[in-house]
Order: C-alpha cells, then sequence, then structure tokens
C-alpha cells in the first residue's frame, strides 16, 4: 500500500500537478518542520511517558501479572512509535496495516480489553503533561485512532 | 538486526533506538520487489512468487486432465513438499527475527505470526481451533482462500489438496508426530469456509472416503473424536 503522497505523485505520471495537489503538497513540506520537531519530542518523551504509564497502571492496577505489563509496555512503544512515523509522513494507512491488524490480535489473545481501557486513559493524560498544546494536537488524532480501534473489540468506548 | 538487543523479552529499556519486536509480516515490510529485475522477495532475502489465477486454475484442469484421479495424490504431494520448505523459512524467520529458536517462541506470538505470515503470502486468514486439543485434534479454518476460489466449478467436493498437503506437513514439522490433515468444507461449495481436520494420520485414512460419501464436517469430526476400536 503507498502512502497518499506516492499516491498522488502516481496519479500525476506525465502531466502537471493540479493547482490543488501543488497546495497539498505545499502544506506536506510546510508542515514537515513542525512535524519533525514533535517527533523529536515524542522521541525524547518516550521513556518518561511510558514509564509513567506503566507506574499509574500498576498503582491503579495491582494484580496485573509481569508479562501483562511487558506486553502493554511493548504495545505502548509500538503505539507511540507507529503513531509519530504516521504523523511524521502524513500516512494513516501505516498504523492499520503495520499496527493495529497486530495489536487487536494480541489484545483479544490475552483478553486484554479491561486492562487498555485504563492504560489508554493513563497513556492520554501523560502525553497531555508531557506535550506542549501546540504539539499534542499533532498526535493525538492518530494515537486516538489506534485506541478506538482497539477498545472496539470489547464494545467500550474509546477513551 | 543482528547486532541490536530487542526489547521483546521484558527488558526494562526505553531505548528510542533498539526496535520493539513485532509484526515481522507487515505486508508493507515483508514483501520486497524490484521493478528492474522483475523479482520478489521476502525482507529475509528470499526469493517469492505469484501465481496468476489463470496457472492455479490451468494446474487444477491440467492435472486432471492428464492424471484423471491421481491429481489429488499429485496436489497433496506438492502440498507436502511447499510445507516442508514453508516451514524451514518460517523457523529461521522468526529464529533470526526474534533471536532465539521457534521452540522457545511464546505461543501467542508463534500462532499470531503464523496467521500474519498466512495473509501477507496471500493465502487467505487462518485461524486453529483448539476445542478438542486434548483429544489430539485441530481443526484449522481458512477464509478467503485463492486456492479455493480458482477451483473449477466442476469439482463437488473440496479440492484443497494443495492447503491440506501443507498444512499436514507444516504441523508434522512443528510437533515432530506424523499428521495429516483432511478438507470437509470448501468456500467454492458455498462453504463459509474452508474447513480442515489435522490429527494423526492413522485416524484419518478412510476420511477422504468420507468426504466422497458427502459426509458433512461435522459428522467427519465426529468419526474422526471417537476413540478407536
Amino acid at each position: 500500500m503507498v502512502s497518499p503522497l506516492e499516491q498522488m505523485l502516481i496519479e500525476a505520471e506525465a502531466r502537471y500537478l493540479t493547482s490543488e495537489q501543488l497546495d497539498q503538497l505545499k502544506a506536506y513540506v510546510l508542515g514537515w518542520p513542525k512535524r519533525q520537531h514533535v517527533y523529536r519530542a515524542l522521541r525524547e518523551g518516550e521513556a518518561q511517558m511510558v514509564g509513567r504509564t506503566l507506574e499509574a497502571l500498576q498503582k491503579e492496577m495491582p494484580n496485573l501479572s509481569p508479562q501483562v505489563v511487558d506486553l502493554c509496555r511493548r504495545h505502548l512503544l509500538l503505539l507511540l512509535r507507529h503513531s509519530a512515523l504516521a504523523m511524521l509522513l502524513q500516512d494513516e494507512n501505516l498504523l492499520k496495516e503495520r499496527l493495529i491488524d497486530w495489536m487487536e490480535e494480541e489484545v483479544r489473545l490475552y483478553g486484554l480489553q479491561n486492562v487498555y481501557e485504563v492504560a489508554h486513559r493513563l497513556f492520554q493524560q501523560e502525553l497531555k503533561d508531557c506535550l506542549q498544546p501546540g504539539e499534542l494536537e499533532f498526535i493525538r488524532p492518530l494515537i486516538t485512532r489506534v485506541q478506538a480501534a482497539l477498545l472496539a473489540l470489547s464494545g467500550l468506548p474509546a477513551a | 538486526m543482528a547486532d541490536t538487543v530487542s526489547l521483546a523479552n521484558g527488558s526494562a529499556g526505553f531505548d528510542p533506538y533498539t526496535p520493539v519486536l513485532a509484526n515481522y509480516y507487515a505486508p508493507s515490510v515483508y514483501l520486497q520487489s524490484d521493478l528492474e529485475s522483475g523479482l520478489l522477495e521476502s525482507r529475509h532475502g528470499d526469493r517469492l512468487l505469484a501465481l496468476p489465477e489463470t496457472l492455479l486454475r490451468a494446474i487444477y484442469t491440467g492435472l486432471e486432465y492428464e492424471t484423471g484421479q491421481a491429481a489429488r495424490l499429485v496436489l497433496r504431494h506438492c502440498g507436502r513438499m511447499w510445507g516442508k520448505e514453508f516451514f524451514r523459512r518460517f523457523a529461521q524467520e522468526l529464529s533470526d527475527y526474534y533471536q532465539k529458536p521457534l521452540a522457545e517462541l511464546e505461543m501467542g506470538l508463534f500462532l499470531q505470526s503464523l496467521k500474519q505470515a498466512w495473509k501477507t503470502h496471500g493465502w487467505g486468514l487462518i485461524d486453529l481451533d483448539w476445542t478438542y486439543k486434548d483429544q489430539g485434534v485441530v481443526v484449522v479454518s481458512i477464509r478467503n482462500s485463492p486456492f479455493a476460489a480458482a477451483t473449477p466449478p466442476h469439482f463437488k467436493r473440496p479440492m484443497g489438496f494443495l492447503e491440506a498437503g501443507l498444512l499436514a506437513t507444516w504441523f508434522s514439522q512443528l510437533t515432530g508426530q506424523d499428521l495429516a490433515c483432511v478438507q470437509t468444507t470448501s468456500e467454492a461449495l458455498g462453504a463459509k469456509s474452508n474447513l480442515f481436520i489435522l490429527t494423526a494420520a492413522n485416524r484419518l485414512k478412510e476420511a477422504e472416503t468420507w468426504v466422497d460419501a458427502g459426509l458433512s464436517h461435522e459428522q467427519i469430526l465426529e468419526k474422526v473424536l471417537q476413540p478407536a476400536p
């Protein structure tokens, strides 16, 4: 599957880009510095955000097995890293293909829906605490999209 | 890949440059093509082959024309060779990726990787039903199978001998036991999914004749589950 940007370039084969497409391309390029800034902020803040989420999670749910905590840690890292890349490249398809399909299966297999309801709420809070409001709005829709997809498995509303 | 420490094993690290191991078989990462040379490769560097539907159809009809009833045996035998190779490749890919032998992989991870591998190779959605595992029987379901979709319409029984052979050998290699596999329903005949019963070879000796006689999946499963006299 190609990204929307690649798709646009494929469609423009042997013709000029339309004004609309040029505007899209311009927006993509102009938005790059800001997206790169947010990407860096996420990379630097990852350890803190994920670490604190896990601490808070274990406080709220003290009976979680080490295996489940480890799975949560891995999933939070995957969630953040894939969302960051999808944000940077403005390619949401990447989430579905590389992340949601995989995590869905593990959430179902290990029956993690209840844990994730809590973990997702805590993680959203951490994002809010760690990022500036101007940064948060870049990454939040993507994180929320993945969380909504995972929580939809159990019919629970997304955090 | 080889010089990084993975985060898969519960280490507490958060190094942003250490990969978190997850879906090895994500299609956009696993399938690599080179237009220049016209080659398809896996991320492991193994060659892949794209089979056009016309070829799949021709394999069914050509084999039937050339060999008649023996077509089933030929297909099953091909499936067995394919299964052997696929298992070798799967085991190598996963143990290289996770840096431990296949036998030490967590069961959940292992099964999920199998499902993803199946899907990414374009063979459909595979699911394993462990309900009868204590009786030594696993029911495998495959939906959206390209092999069922290419079955010529004049066949009135499930023809997935290729997949049956593949599954039998794959699981034989995995468990070290002599397993066989019989297909009991087919999407080509209007079923919701292709069902396969997988168990010890000696328990399925009669199974193909039961399918020929038109027995349903449930009837065949019941016969297989009956204790040997």
